[in-house]
């Protein structure tokens, strides 16, 4: 069937504009100061193009387009891309945001020392993310898998000369290398097993493999949720995106919100077929645990990044539960909403981060702290406004959609366990409901907290510091280029947008789509599920509405109240904290653990080895000695090596003269470049 | 499917040894070092003595038809007597650090733990049958000769030893990257494996000669040959004595025997072959011509050897190409008497240069006549490096240019016959420089009366090195049919 000839054209242009920002970008010094307007023209038109694109394709039938990329033996492996209507969503939603979020870092970042690489990183960032949602080949998918690995640590180490930063920039990324083993053993066994690594063909060749019980493919599946698990923030190891926080907050809301840490769900979506029972069962596990463990740990945090942070750790369980249970759709749909709701957070963060610098001044107080934060929403009502309606669709209050997405994982949820605990004989299963609703009561109470803490009430700093309170009269809403994305995007928090009808997501565009795609899976389970899912919706809906105003009002007493208020100033040590709340603050000390375990253990060994060594001393002195003549002479020659390439080109001009007067450590260049001409010259003259 | 990796455990007993031996040289210095120094030597030195017993053992054993060991080795005869050839060089250079006084610096257990590490390298180096295990091989010799170039403790050593890094580094990425594409071509890395070859040869002529111009490279640049060359003599001048003549014989015998390998996979596709003759050849007459030429004009005795060995290096190639039983005979030959003579001549040249670090040639004048001894010795190994008779390098030499003059007859190939006049040209070229440190030793007059300390250690040691030159003209029959009777040709 003859496709419309500009589908490849415009998604090349999609793809590659966010690169060539990058490429544009990187050494763009000269430009740095229209540096953040070139990131969103460039990315406005992909956003555009993608916009086209969706809009052209979303009737069709997915477009397909694969080539040969290179032959190894007999076997060859492909690139190409899928436009299917998983990825268009994808690709409005990653161009959407990143364009927000850049026209937001324009003033937000302005003035910073390498303005315009935050945003070549951006570009790059984009650039990848749009490869992984429009590849049709797990390989190519796991190349842009780990560029956009680099790009996240590029931008949480944005601010390099901050120790904290750089720590944890090398956190991130050494804990997301850990998940992407698994991802790359699984797809190592995947193509031992099935000789393809294209998506579409791993599905079909499926049926053959299964029949036999694979243990390989179960271990594959298990690979790539490893993956997941690494790059999407799951327990255990989930530890990274709090410190993630220390980047740029328009970067955090692109990346660590928005869209990489969706990336997981998104393969997740795309390998479903291939993921067996057991493997579902541990993603609901997984999941479970992370939603709580999430939602736990964000209510007694006093960082307001970091209450996000756990926020988005919770919210991204609540994807993976979704897909555990065959919910794909309902994942998705969730992908999508918490996307727009926690981007238009982090915005009105940034602008209150902002704000409060501005009142904080020079004193060593942090700017992050809500302790420190209260009564803003006079002086930033549209943040304010902003603020309430994302904090209203992620604490899923009826009539948001936030609320529509939530209500319908949890119902699938339910349903799920209502199956299982018939099929095991076994009710332990409704702790995975239970687990859930806990962790939607929660969502409710911190959200409200931050919400009270941050803009209700009286400011608590002026309270302590009286003389700032002049500073805190002046304080205001950001400039334009600020609020239009935090608008656009709190825009997108109602029903109205998703659904024609407030209670059920059904309705949805989205859905009906995807659910498409969901079908082709042929699980037999999904037909109960469905039916059992309209059987538990209306209770669920009830039960979390209800659960979520109880929660809400149980904040608002709480801490809005104001003498409860006078008990967190920020200089008053509450006596000493329950046991429960050191366990939240502390994210249930896995942090601690890891040190200990995993860090300890190795430093113990490596102490171990060196006292070992120490036996050796001889050839220790020998070696050391060694090393610091050596080490010299690698800087010597290091120095020169750099030059000695500038040189090298110098000497090709200015003529044999120059080579007499080379010192002697220029010579290895030489030497190499002499092997190269005659290299060049055997394999001429055999041509000829 | 995956055959049993303890069936053809006997075929890699030697190598497993050498492990041994190899981590328990640690051991026995960490323990006993303290106590008495000469344990650990005594400990590497028997070591090494037990592997070659080993290696000679396996002579007994059925060796299999096919690579073996997962498809990652293959031994044959011949590989038997160059790792015999190989464990002498790593066993000679134990003993002479051992009794020389001007090597002292060197009689540590760690020099001797990389040259057992290197000879573990070169024996796997010289029977793999898999690009990845000639890897392992090659950068197992490789990294423990960059180790011990730096051994001589100075700037100049230090400085030596990262050359020869850097210039290693780079050569074995060039090889990498060829054998990447040989991969990609001939869809497998077992090289051995017919079917290979075949594929191989229907790859696109360009990147055919790409990919086994760089892969050579690596091979290249471990035999020290044109135009991997460079690095010698820089590294010769600033590496101790005994390490030299180490590493110039070790990795030599060993990269041209996996050429030799390598030449004989390949040489059953006629595309190849075309390539392979030509690259080899071009190769020899090119390092033939540059080592003696640049040699010439030398008065460094380290830098004068050093490119005395690039141009000895280009014979040995030339003595691979004809291929057939006759010519594997000289090459085995040339390979164990260039052994022999380049170890002697660094021999000599540590004790006669004495403690100076400047090999200069001048130092030698009039020594030979206050030492006749000494410059006997020397004679003989020059005469036997220029191939002159009555040594063992003439017959050598004779039996490399017969069976290369039958090969350029045969093959009717200009290149050949090119390379076959080169040879015999540049023997005599050669004779000029090797007989340079001879002029000053006998012709030279000098006020200069100190005498070089030669120990009888010493005197056994430079005998043992010097008779075979000597015996390998006088029976050469005998030789010769030893060699072929070993190797069952």
């Amino acid at each position: 069937m003859p496709y419309p000839s500009n589908v490849l054209f415009l998604s090349f242009v999609i793809i590659l504009f966010p690169l060539l920002s990058f490429l544009v970008l990187i050494e763009g010094k000269k430009i740095n100061n229209w540096a953040g307007h070139i990131g969103v023209l460039l990315t406005g038109i992909s956003f555009v193009c993608s916009l086209f694109l969706t809009n052209q394709q979303w009737n069709l039938p997915p477009f397909q387009m694969q080539t040969t990329w290179f032959y190894v033996g007999n076997s060859s492996f492909t690139i190409g891309i899928t436009l299917d209507h998983l990825a268009l969503v994808m690709l409005s939603l990653v161009t959407l945001i990143s364009t927000l979020v850049q026209l937001y870092s324009i003033s937000y970042m302005h003035g910073e020392k390498h303005y315009f690489k935050y945003f070549a990183y951006l570009g790059i960032f984009t650039f990848s993310m749009l490869g992984i949602v429009t590849t049709s080949n797990l390989l190519v998918l796991y190349g842009f898998w780990e560029l956009v690995g680099l790009s996240s640590y590029l931008l949480i180490g944005f601010w390099y000369l901050n120790d904290k930063a750089v720590k944890a920039s090398k956190k991130a990324f050494i804990v997301n290398r850990i998940g992407d083993i698994g991802f790359l053993l699984g797809i190592i066994i995947l193509w031992n097993n099935l000789g393809t690594l294209e998506f579409e063909e791993i599905i079909e060749k499926l049926p053959n493999s299964i029949s036999s019980d694979n243990i390989w493919l179960t271990l594959a599946g298990i690979g790539l949720v490893c993956g997941c698990i690494g790059k999407s923030a799951q327990f255990p190891l989930h530890i990274w995106l709090p410190d993630a926080m220390q980047g740029p907050t328009p970067a955090s809301a692109l990346i660590h919100a928005a869209t990489m840490v969706a990336a997981g769900i998104y393969l997740l979506a795309r390998v479903f077929p291939l993921l067996d029972d057991v493997t579902l069962a541990i993603l609901v596990g997984i999941g479970s645990i992370t939603a709580f463990l999430g939602a736990f740990s964000a209510s007694s945090q006093f960082d307001i990044k970091k209450i996000l942070a756990y926020s988005t750790i919770s919210q991204l369980g609540f994807m993976v539960m979704a897909m555990g249970v065959n919910a794909t759709h309902a994942a998705i749909f969730h992908l999508v909403t918490h996307a727009f709701f926690k981007a238009g957070l982090f915005l009105a963060v940034g602008a209150v981060i902002h704000e409060m610098s501005n009142l904080i001044g020079k004193s060593h107080d942090d700017p992050q702290n809500i302790k420190l934060m209260g009564g803003l929403y006079l002086k930033m009502p549209f943040t304010f406004i902003c603020y309430l309606l994302c904090t209203l669709s992620a604490i899923g209050m009826p009539f948001t959609a936030g609320f529509l997405s939530k209500d319908l994982i949890i119902s699938y949820v339910w349903a799920w366990a209502d199956l299982k605990s018939a099929q095991w004989q076994n009710p332990i299963i409704y702790i995975i409901p239970l687990l859930a609703f806990i962790s939607t009561l929660l969502t409710a109470f911190y959200m409200s907290r931050q919400l009270v803490m941050v803009f209700l009430g009286k400011n608590r700093y002026t309270a302590t510091n009286p003389t700032r309170n002049d500073v805190f009269q002046a304080l205001h809403d950001p400039n334009i280029k600020m609020l239009i994305p935090m608008i656009i995007l709190a825009f997108f928090t109602p029903y109205m947008l998703f659904s024609t009808h407030p209670f059920s997501a059904n309705f949805s565009w989205i859905l009906q789509k995807i659910l498409i795609l969901q079908s082709q899976v042929s699980h037999i389970d999904i037909v109960f599920l469905t039916a059992l899912e309209h059987h538990r919706h209306i209770s669920t809906m009830i039960i979390c509405a209800g659960l979520t105003l109880i929660s809400v009002a149980f904040a608002y007493i709480r801490y809005a109240v104001p003498k409860r208020i006078i008990g967190i100033t920020p200089n008053t040590i509450i006596k000493g904290p329950s046991l429960l709340t050191r366990l939240a603050r502390n994210a249930f000390y896995l942090d601690t653990l890891y040190l200990f375990v995993a860090i300890n253990f190795t430093q113990h060994v490596g102490n171990f080895c060196k006292k070992l060594d120490k036996g050796i001393d001889k050839s220790i002195d020998i070696l050391a000695i060694t090393q610091v003549v050596f080490s010299h002479i690698i800087q010597f020659l290091d120095k020169k090596i750099v030059d000695g390439t500038i040189s090298l080109i110098s000497f090709s001009v200015s003529g044999i003269g120059q080579l007499s007067r080379k010192i002697s450590s220029g010579q290895i260049q030489l030497y190499i470049f002499s092997v190269f001409l005659f290299i060049i010259l055997i394999i001429t003259m055999l041509l000829i | 499917m995956l055959e049993n990796p303890f069936q053809n455990i006997a075929l890699i007993i030697p190598e497993i040894f050498l492990f041994g031996i190899f981590i328990g040289n640690v051991l026995v210095d960490l323990i006993f070092g303290k106590i008495n120094k000469t344990i650990p030597l005594a400990f590497g030195i028997i070591g090494i003595i037990t592997a070659i017993v080993l290696v000679i053992n396996q002579y007994h054993l059925t060796l299999p038809l096919q690579p073996f060991f997962y498809k990652m080795l293959y031994i044959n005869r011949s590989y038997i007597f160059i790792k015999i050839i190989l464990g002498l060089v790593s066993l000679f250079t134990l003993v002479w650090i051992n009794i020389s006084k001007r090597s002292i610096k060197l009689a540590i257990p760690e020099v001797q733990g990389f040259i057992i590490a290197s000879y573990l390298g070169a024996c796997i180096m010289v029977e793999a049958s898999h690009f990845m295990s000639l890897i392992l091989g090659l950068e197992i010799v490789s990294i423990s000769s960059y180790i011990l170039a730096h051994f001589s403790f100075n700037k100049k050593g230090a400085e030596s030893s990262l050359k020869y890094f850097l210039f290693g580094a780079f050569s074995t990425g060039l090889m990498i990257y060829g054998i990447s594409f040989m991969y990609g071509f001939g869809g497998s890395f077992y090289f051995y494996e017919t079917d290979f070859a075949n594929k191989l040869a229907q790859a696109p002529a360009f990147f055919l000669v790409f990919s086994i111009t760089l892969f050579l490279g690596g091979l290249f640049f471990k035999v020290a040959l044109f135009p991997f060359h460079i690095w010698a003599p820089d590294v010769y001048e600033g590496a101790p004595t005994a390490i030299v003549a180490y590493f110039s014989v070790l990795p030599k015998i060993a990269g041209l025997a996996v050429l030799c390998n390598i030449y004989e996979v390949f040489v059953i596709n006629p595309v190849l072959q075309s390539i392979m003759i030509f690259v080899l050849s071009a190769v020899a007459i090119a390092s033939i011509l540059v080592g003696n030429l640049s040699a010439l004009w030398q008065n460094n005795f380290k830098r004068m050897m050093a490119y005395s060995s690039i141009a000895q290096a280009g014979f040995i190639l030339a003595a691979i190409l004809p291929h057939n039983s006759y010519s594997s005979t000289s090459f085995l030959f040339y390979l164990s008497i260039y052994f022999f003579m380049n170890f002697g001549a660094f021999f000599m040249g540590e004790l006669l240069f004495g403690k100076q670090d400047e090999f200069h040639l001048k130092q030698l004048s009039g020594l030979g006549r206050r030492q006749p001894l000494l410059g006997i010795m020397l004679l003989i190994i020059m005469v036997s490096l220029v191939g002159l008779p009555p040594t063992s390098g003439f017959s050598a030499k004779f039996l490399l240019f017969t069976s290369l003059y039958e090969f350029s007859q045969n093959t009717n190939n200009h290149l050949i016959l090119a390379l076959f006049l080169v040879a015999v040209v540049n023997t005599v070229i050669s004779l000029f420089f090797y007989l340079k440190p001879l002029y000053f030793l006998f012709l030279k007059p000098t006020e200069n009366q100190t005498l070089v300390i030669f120990e009888l250690k010493g005197k056994l040691f430079c005998i043992i090195i010097v008779l075979p030159l000597i015996i390998g003209f006088f029976s050469f029959d005998k030789f010769v049919h030893l060699i072929q009777q070993l190797n069952g040709f």
